[in-house]
């Protein structure tokens, strides 16, 4: 059974009198444990689509579901629930809080589950070490590298041990060599804790690691290609 | 809540200057608040007490009606009897039992219309201040007893100084003549309220009781209460313990008979025990008098006295008569009974208006018809009276009649034409009341009170009314002084529109601030809603952010205030160069001190976290409704 599920999706965005269509129809599933690449070009609908499976954004038309769960089918504060437990994301930049810092950031998502203060900052603590950010600790985002940033935000997206985590380009504004650093966590975490990774991009590095690859084209599936 | 309370407060610091702007701005407007807040109270808080501690008190009794008619003759006349329960309450830090009468003062240079406030010198200092307002000369020794103290503006008015004697015309509790008394300036005081100064002469309380006839009796109590907070619970007590469920009295209603007839009511008040009397019957006549109802009260004396009248022809006519002690002109106003009076036209009272000539000479009798014939008296004949044999009764505890003890002569001025309403059927015959006091009873005391209503007037509803004027009054110095009260309350609302112009400032620097703040971190608020923030919490994060810059604005602001507080509490404020004089005359003084209230505090600071709260909820509510996708996309 499919982990999580598209079925239908449609999204049209209306600007004053101009609809344009986002999404033509979408057919997607994917099981636990995926580690899938998105990608088309500018345009193509990815980020849309990405926020659409994570119950950031309704579409049109279609549904999507997330284990037993229909997402388009929820309140907002139930989706807020739904991220908040079940979903982690990683944004293209500029996605950390700047008043927190590294391991601030990581707890944040556990801080607003309920945990307490103890707890949320030993977890947060061996995960940014395993991780190998041990010395980001207790810096603030402006006092790290952009690759540096990311990585924590792959750290919290995975604090609470989600089920799907979301990742919108996320080495778009990396180098070469950050970029396959934060490629190879994702890959690690994806291997050893099972977490399934569905991320945008149109980087062809990016695409070589992925296992399974989706073709977007003006809002619909192109391609989609296991890999080995 | 506390990992919020941390993202918040970081928040507020991303761009300092902007908040020490706005926290500057917050403080100068408490700091703006608390001190206009105290510069207003001590206008109001310090006229309140100087007038409660220069003569008010906290409270004070008086015999009903007194507030609104204060005259001599509405007094206590139980005054032992109220001091010991004043004495016995809880809450009391002190009482003044005073005697009061308006009076003109006159000097060699000048008059004035002063009041005169009988004090004693022991208790009077626990209510108020006067012993300390003293500028010249002493307060007053032990042995003062023609000594008053005046106040410096009615020296000045008189143009008297220390030592110089002033002249006091009155009227006596008793004696409507007029008192006359001469006595010495022993001290000049300065209260700070210059209208009291230039009206409030004092004098020790027995020499009041003394040359206003006043002994046993007192115009007023007043008293301090231990702490203000217990003003109502002590007002309560007193009122409790002063109030008398039964005045003891009679009302009858009654209709004037003869010439004028028919239409206007008379009301007697009687003791209910037919045996006592009514002692200080002017207190009773006075309270009834103030009724608006009441045209005129006059009230009689009567006796059983045996009456002895000599002839050559038929030897001595002795008979008993119910002998009426009555004050001619209040008695004729009341009852038009001197209309009925025949004289003869070669008597001295002919063709003159009697009971004026009768109030002047008081060495007449008159009688009826059937007492003339038996004691075959005619006007100008000479009757002896004595107290009737069978008066061997104790007619109440002041008062003793001995029979046989003193005798009267007067002379028959007019027969009674008209019947007077009596219970004994007996001849009848009227005297001078002052004679009957003086002769038989040594001191004032009626058998009766007649009151007469002004024509339309129900009988039934006046004698209620009448009744329930009665007893004692309870009032606090609000009630004594209701423009005190009114003024500060007026000062109250000046300070809270104080508050609100200042505050409608402070909510819109505080509003700019979280709106800017919200909207220049929109993509941020957008990321921690996509991670799991709810609405709710990213709204109560705002909130929390402006709480935050409110308090600390409060605290700089408190912190400010509190010197200036301080620094002014210590040296005052001395307004003396621009007004001093309306500063007295307002009953202020010319320094003003600093008056800040728990009340005042805690409503500055529960507004201020409103107008923080209030201010910041429409940021908040834009945050807590962005749309993610929308936020995501800005940069």
């Amino acid at each position: 059974m499919a982990h999580l599920e598209a079925e239908g999706i449609v999204k049209i965005y209306r600007d004053h009198q101009v609809a344009t269509e986002a999404l033509r129809g979408i057919d997607f599933k994917m099981k636990k444990g995926e580690f899938t690449a998105l990608f088309g070009p500018s345009g193509s609908g990815k980020t849309t689509l990405l926020n659409i499976l994570g119950g950031l954004d309704m579409p049109t038309s279609g549904k999507v579901r997330l284990g037993e769960k229909d997402l388009t089918g929820l309140r907002q504060s139930e989706l807020s629930r739904v991220r908040l437990f079940k979903i982690g994301f990683v944004f293209q930049a500029y996605n950390l809080i700047p008043v927190l810092t590294a391991i601030e950031n990581v707890e944040y998502v556990l801080l607003l589950q309920g945990m307490p203060r103890n707890e949320r900052e030993k977890r947060a603590r061996t995960l940014l070490e395993e991780l190998g950010l041990g010395e980001l600790i207790n810096k603030r985002p402006t006092e790290m590298s952009g690759g540096e940033q990311q990585r924590v935000a792959v750290a919290r997206s995975i604090i609470h041990l989600p089920e799907l985590v979301l990742a919108d380009e996320p080495t778009a504004n990396l180098d070469s060599k950050t970029a396959f650093e934060l490629l190879d966590l994702m890959r690690r975490l994806n291997e050893e804790r099972s977490i399934t990774f569905l991320f945008s991009t149109h980087d062809a590095r990016v695409m070589e690691r992925a296992t399974r690859l989706v073709q977007l084209r003006d809002g619909m599936i192109a391609s989609d290609e296991i890999r080995g | 809540m506390a990992g919020f309370i941390k993202i918040a407060w970081r928040n507020l610091w991303r761009n300092p200057r902007r908040t020490i702007v706005i926290t500057l701005a917050i403080a100068l407007g408490i700091w703006g608040v608390l001190v206009a807040i105290a510069f207003d109270n001590s206008f109001a808080y310090q006229m309140v007490d100087n007038f409660i501690y220069t003569h008010l008190g906290h409270i004070e009794i008086h015999a009903r009606g007194y507030q609104k008619n204060p005259g001599l003759r509405l007094c206590m006349t139980d005054a032992e009897e109220v001091l010991e329960k004043v004495k016995t309450s809880d809450h009391i830090a002190g009482y003044a039992p005073r005697i009061k009468a308006f009076a003109l003062a006159q000097s060699p240079r000048a008059s004035q219309g002063v009041m005169l406030v009988g004090i004693d010198p022991g208790l009077e200092p626990t209510v108020t201040r006067i012993k300390t307002f003293i500028t010249k000369g002493s307060y007053f020794d032990k042995d003062d007893d023609r000594a008053v103290l005046i106040g410096e503006g009615l020296a000045h008015k008189l143009k008297v100084g220390l030592g110089d004697k002033i002249t006091f015309f009155t009227q006596g509790f008793i004696c409507e003549e007029g008192v006359i008394e001469s006595l010495r300036v022993t001290g000049l005081y300065r209260s700070g309220i210059g209208e009291l100064d230039k009206t409030l002469v004092y004098l020790p309380l027995k020499l009041s009781e003394r040359i206003l006839e006043m002994k046993g009796k007192l115009s007023e109590i007043a008293i301090i209460v231990d702490d203000e907070k217990n003003i109502p619970l002590l007002k309560q007590d007193l009122k409790k313990k002063l109030f008398e469920k039964d005045s003891g009295l009679t009302l009858e209603s009654r209709e004037l008979k003869g010439a004028e007839g028919g239409g206007i009511h008379l009301i007697k008040v009687t003791k209910k025990r037919a045996e006592d009397m009514i002692l200080d019957p002017e207190a009773l006549g006075e309270s009834f008098r103030l009724n608006a109802h009441t045209a005129a009260v006059s009230y009689r004396l009567s006796l059983p006295v045996i009456a002895h009248h000599s002839t050559r022809d038929e030897g001595e006519s002795k008979i008993e008569l119910d002998l009426h002690g009555v004050d001619p002109v209040t008695e004729n106003k009341v009852t038009r009974l001197f209309d009925s009076v025949d004289i003869p036209e070669n008597s001295w009272l002919a063709g003159s208006e009697i009971e004026k000539e009768l109030e002047v000479r008081e060495d007449w009798i008159i009688l009826d018809e059937r007492a003339s014939y038996a004691l075959s008296a005619e006007p100008g004949d000479t009757i002896m009276l004595e107290l009737g044999s069978e008066l061997h009764l104790k007619l109440n505890d002041k008062i003793r009649l001995h029979p046989g003890g003193k005798f009267l002569s007067l002379e028959v001025a007019g027969i009674l034409k008209s019947e007077i309403e009596q219970g004994k059927d007996m001849p009848l015959a009227m005297i001078s009341r002052r004679q009957m006091w003086e002769t038989f009873t040594g001191e004032p005391c009626a058998s009766e009170v007649i009151i007469r209503l002004k024509p339309g007037s129900d009988p039934k509803e006046v004698s209620d009314d009448l009744v329930a004027g009665l007893g004692r009054e309870v009032l606090d110095w609000g009630e004594l002084y209701p423009l005190l009260a009114e003024l500060k309350m007026l000062m109250n609302a000046v300070n809270y529109v104080f508050l609100l112009i200042i505050y409608i400032a402070v909510a819109f620097g505080i509003a700019n601030t979280m709106v800017m703040s919200v909207f220049e971190r929109v993509r941020e608020l957008g990321i921690l809603k996509a991670i799991g923030t709810r609405p709710g919490q990213l709204f109560r994060m705002v909130i929390l952010e402006s709480v935050m810059l409110a308090a600390i604005g409060m605290g700089l602001g408190g912190l400010a205030s509190a010197a200036t507080i301080w620094v002014w509490a210590r040296n005052g404020l001395d307004l003396s160069m621009f007004a001093a004089e309306a500063g007295e005359s307002l009953g202020m003084g010319s320094v003003l001190y600093p008056v800040l209230t728990l009340e005042n505090i805690l409503f500055a600071v529960v507004m201020a976290l409103v107008i923080a709260i209030g201010s910041a909820l429409y940021p908040a509510f834009r945050a807590s409704r962005l749309l993610v996708v929308e936020s995501l996309r800005r940069i």
